[in-house]
């Protein structure tokens, strides 16, 4: 544990538990919603 | 372009719903309720964004909430998968049977082998060697066992193998109770509660009625949605408290500090004693020879022969071999 640095912590709370899956998934999904609606799409 | 949003948005309502209902079925109001409203809000007025940004901030501190409290079960599992499982029971005509340790009995003689866990609480009947208890007393000394004396289950066999009698079962022995007064003391934790929740009920009314005077007030629904989406403590409460609880854990652990229960974080302001198990806590347990100050006409081989003689006698954890690497080449006089 004490050679886990803070961004690795962060990094295992996303990735190991379904919330945080989530979270990534939303986060890109959002991401890609700007992206099309710059593009111009409706 | 909305459907994947939305498919988002959903997926984090639903849990956060059940969440939601259960906590207003055991009378608590939360920064929960706000997420909820403020997603089922913006998807009635078809502005997913909103859902969406909504969904990730509730969904991102639930995950570091979760990580934050699963550092504290992980204890618990740690300490449950070390428990010992096999016991090697002799029978009467001395042959060994490996039983569940369930299923030794008051009585049983068992023998546990070199570096094995001793299985039950009880007394050696045949064989000499040490037992290391220091998992369950945090004592550092290697207990010598001889016929007579008493064992606990946890306890790890030296390089000895011994015979002893079970004086308890496994479930009332000393291993078991330890495991049971932790998964109790585990389970009548308080959850760690954000700040939001601390305000919960007048947090909640008081936004909620000024979303809706405001919706009343100027006729359009969306500056209903507004108050709402201001007022869920998203950033600072929801996500800002698990990231300082992941970074207090991540600091504490590059200082060598384990935290077990991440919520003490929470209360430790007002904390006014603090009581230290030094054995294993503070200290490794495992004493080991520093620096050697020499006075006046002393040389270093002297110094470690007459400190090696005076240990010999003695039952202090300071004549441990760890102790003594820098004096393999000394012999006590």
């Amino acid at each position: 544990v004490a050679s886990r640095g803070g961004l690795r912590l962060y990094l295992e709370a996303f990735v190991g538990s379904t919330y945080g899956r989530v979270a990534m998934a939303t986060l890109a999904t959002i991401v890609v919603w700007i992206a099309l609606t710059i593009a111009g799409f409706e | 372009v909305n459907l994947p949003v939305a498919v988002m948005s959903i997926a984090v309502a639903v849990p956060l719903a059940v969440d939601v209902v259960k906590g207003l079925v055991a009378k608590r109001l939360g920064a929960d309720l706000f997420g909820l409203i403020a997603i089922m809000t913006a998807a009635i007025m078809d502005e997913w964004l909103v859902a969406g940004v909504i969904a990730l901030m509730v969904s991102g501190g639930r995950a570091l909430e979760d990580a934050a409290s699963a550092r504290a079960s992980a204890v618990l599992a740690a300490l449950a998968r070390r428990s010992p499982s096999l016991a090697h029971v002799q029978l009467p005509t001395g042959d060994l049977s490996d039983v569940d340790v369930a299923g030794v009995k008051i009585g049983d003689c068992v023998v546990v082998l070199p570096n094995e866990i001793c299985p039950v609480d009880g007394t050696v009947v045949e064989g000499s060697g040490s037992m290391d208890e220091s998992y369950l007393t945090g004592e550092p000394y290697v207990i010598p066992k001889t016929p007579g004396s008493p064992v606990l289950s946890g306890a790890i066999n030296g390089t000895e193998g011994l015979v002893i009698r079970a004086d308890k079962t496994s479930q009332d022995s000393r291993y078991a109770q330890i495991v049971e007064v932790l998964t109790k003391a585990e389970a009548e934790q308080p959850p760690m509660r954000r700040l939001a929740d601390r305000r919960g009920a007048i947090h909640t009314g008081i936004a909620l009625v000024l979303a809706l005077v405001g919706w009343a007030i100027s006729g359009d629904p969306s500056r209903f949605l507004a108050v709402i989406v201001i007022a869920t403590p998203c950033p600072m409460m929801m996500i800002g408290v698990p990231i300082a609880i992941i970074g207090a854990i991540a600091l504490s652990a590059r200082y060598g500090i384990i935290i077990k229960d991440p919520s003490m974080l929470e209360r430790i302001s007002t904390a006014r004693t603090m009581i230290f198990d030094k054995t294993g806590t503070l200290t490794y347990g495992r004493p080991a020879l520093s620096t050697i100050v020499l006075g006046a006409g002393m040389t270093e081989p002297e110094l470690l022969q007459i400190a090696a003689s005076l240990s010999a006698g003695s039952r202090s954890c300071g004549r441990r071999p760890s102790s003594r690497r820098r004096c393999s080449s000394v012999t006590a006089s």
